[in-house]
């Protein structure tokens, strides 16, 4: 038997080489136009506009979840609990990178803050929270970031048997290269590029599917209300957790209750804080709004649900739906695009991901252990170290949640839109007393940093211990921030009225002065208005 | 004190949030997986679609007419032109 690098495989392989290679170049040449500064590697210098910032904000957000994860996890479960879920990530998706995001930029560009944590720490007067919120973030990114290696494995081993080990590894490799390479400014303009892919890759292969349903998209629609009406219903009626009832609607419930954490995951705060000026936001909300549901809703949503079951039927893994059609409806040429198209998502994803992720050690704990005596020079070069660590343990966590799954005890291999979905999407919900700290005055460092700890608590032991929130509550199925998030808020705004408030030149700093050059002083200067 | 607009803005937020759950329960009690619209969007679809659009329409109007952030910064710009 032909090994799976000759003939055809080779010539596809060779193809993703070339295309590694032009993106590596690509990222070479905008690394050159660097400052070699801190600001400029994690924050591509403050210096975004509107056209950089769609592609760089919609395609770190459409990750391989949205090429693979969401049309497997549809095809699997049905729809119903998913929409509900994405449009509550989307709608706090653009405000973190507008309304809500607006003082994170204020303070990049006003007072030269680097990372989203730094900016939060100094209001709460405590390097400690620094400390605290960076660890428990890195473990949630970790996770999130362990999800693109493995739809890269994944999609390659559908298109042309290739080992998974060898996917997880090269898609690991040029992630880490381009946000080595250049920071946050190669992965952004970088994103532009394979954003364009993914969109040409994505909506071809919608169109060659409903060429080729045998009834078109309402025969395959007819078919499935027929048939398998549950997919369009919700959730769960006849999936694995079988609920019914009051159990039935709890998992709903909290399963949209993560979606909240649209505005918290630590690495989309970095987004606001690497534009030139809110003058990049005010078309970004509406951009996003339009395009997601065309992507999602329409295209991920009705590849899943309705064209699968008639063109793909029972597949022995969900997540292979999107390049299963794409290969065998539009031939094996077109699936190799397509498969390159799920690479860049998962690539421009995990760009961001990382350069945030490794700043988060880089900036917010080795730069305070060090008591800010460390060069720019000197974090840019932890940072670039720390990168490689956290790409390292991400695909082998990838690896065993996907691959060696039987070695860590679980039934199945993890689907991967549940990397997000189950597992990172909750932790980053955590970060919500963060957000309201930059927003109330009233917000103290003891309130921020003891009810994010027993918000974590919370839900780790969820995570580990299923039965848990049963135990608590007598539902079943019910997701552990159902319970974490109350029991954080309540915490979090109690101890706050019950303790002393930062000082009063913090206040000054953090509100009315920063709020006065957002909102009333402009510096023309620094944001480029001539 | 923010200004009507503003209130008006996060008003919105607050229904569009509230609209999931609320949909949550309507999907419960309504035997929506057998409605198609133009004969092949589900229910859930639909529903998504309209809610995303008219998103979109309110940050529009809302970022580019009435957010202060963006509108000082553009009367800045008009200044700086028409002192050229």
């Amino acid at each position: 038997m032909a090994e799976w690098y000759t003939g055809q495989g080779g010539i596809i392989l060779g193809l993703i080489i070339f295309l590694s290679l032009v993106v590596i170049g690509f990222s070479i040449y905008i690394s050159k136009k660097s400052k070699k500064t801190v600001q400029d590697y994690v924050l591509a210098g403050s210096s975004l506009g509107i056209f950089v910032l769609y592609f760089y904000g919609a395609f770190t957000i459409m990750s391989a979840w949205t090429f693979y994860g969401l049309p497997g996890w549809v095809y699997a479960y049905g729809h119903g609990i998913m929409i509900p879920w994405y449009m509550f990530i989307h709608l706090f998706q653009v405000m973190i990178i507008t309304v809500l995001g607006i003082k994170l930029w204020g303070a990049a560009k006003y007072y030269g803050y680097s990372t989203p944590l730094s900016v939060i720490a100094d209001r709460l007067e405590s390097q400690n929270a620094q400390y605290i919120f960076s660890s428990v973030n890195l473990i949630f990114v970790a996770i999130y970031l362990a999800l693109q290696p493995a739809a890269i494995a994944i999609g390659l081993n559908v298109l042309v048997g290739a080992p998974l080990e060898f996917g997880f590894v090269y898609g690991a490799i040029l992630s880490g290269l381009i946000a080595f390479i250049g920071g946050m400014r190669s992965v952004a303009y970088t994103n532009v590029f394979l954003g364009a892919w993914f969109l040409i890759a994505f909506v071809g292969t919608f169109i060659i599917a409903l060429i080729n349903l045998p009834n078109g998209l309402t025969g395959a629609a007819e078919y499935i209300v027929q048939n398998k009406p549950w997919l369009y219903s919700n959730p769960d009626p006849f999936g694995p957790a079988k609920l019914t009832g009051a159990d039935r609607m709890a998992y709903a419930l909290g399963y949209i209750l993560s979606g909240f954490s649209g505005a918290l995951w630590i690495h989309l705060m970095y987004v606001p804080m690497t534009l030139r000026s809110p003058l990049a936001m005010k078309w970004y909300p509406t951009l996003q709004l339009i395009s997601f549901p065309i992507i999602f809703t329409v295209i991920g949503v009705t590849i899943g649900t309705t064209v699968g079951h008639v063109l793909a039927p029972n597949l022995p893994k969900a997540d292979q739906v999107f390049q299963y059609i794409a290969t065998q409806y539009g031939g094996v040429w077109w699936g190799a695009f397509v498969y390159i198209g799920a690479f860049a998502a998962a690539v421009s994803t995990m760009g961001t991901m990382i350069v945030a992720a490794a700043s988060l050690y880089s900036y917010d704990i080795y730069r305070c252990l060090k008591k800010g005596k460390c060069t720019d020079q000197q974090i840019i070069w932890q940072t670039r170290i720390f990168l490689w660590i956290l790409v390292i343990v991400s695909t082998f966590f990838g690896w065993l949640a996907i691959v060696g799954w039987k070695y860590i005890g679980l039934p199945a291999p993890v689907p991967l839109a549940d990397f997000l979905n189950f597992l990172a999407s909750p932790g980053f919900a955590l970060n919500v007393v963060m957000l309201i700290a930059l927003y109330w005055r009233r917000a103290t460092k003891e309130a921020t940093i003891i009810s994010f700890i027993v918000g974590f608590i919370l839900l780790a032991i969820g995570y580990v211990y299923q039965p848990f929130t049963y135990m608590l509550t007598g539902i079943k199925g019910l997701p552990a921030l159902v319970i974490a998030l109350p029991v954080e808020l309540i915490l979090f705004f109690t101890i706050s009225y019950l303790t002393k408030p930062a000082s009063e030149q913090t206040l000054a700093k953090f509100f009315d002065q920063l709020e006065r050059y957002i909102n009333e002083q402009p510096d023309p200067k620094v944001e480029g208005i001539s | 004190m923010p200004e009507l607009s503003t209130k008006l803005f996060w008003v919105f937020v607050a229904i569009w949030s509230i609209w999931h759950f609320v949909s949550q329960w309507y999907a419960f009690t309504h035997p929506i997986e057998k409605q198609l619209y133009f004969g092949w969007l589900s229910w859930w679809q639909v529903n998504s679609i309209v809610w995303y659009f008219t998103a979109a329409a309110v940050f529009a109007v809302y970022l580019n007419k009435f957010w202060k952030p963006v509108k000082v910064r553009e009367k800045m710009m008009k200044g700086k032109k028409a002192e050229r």
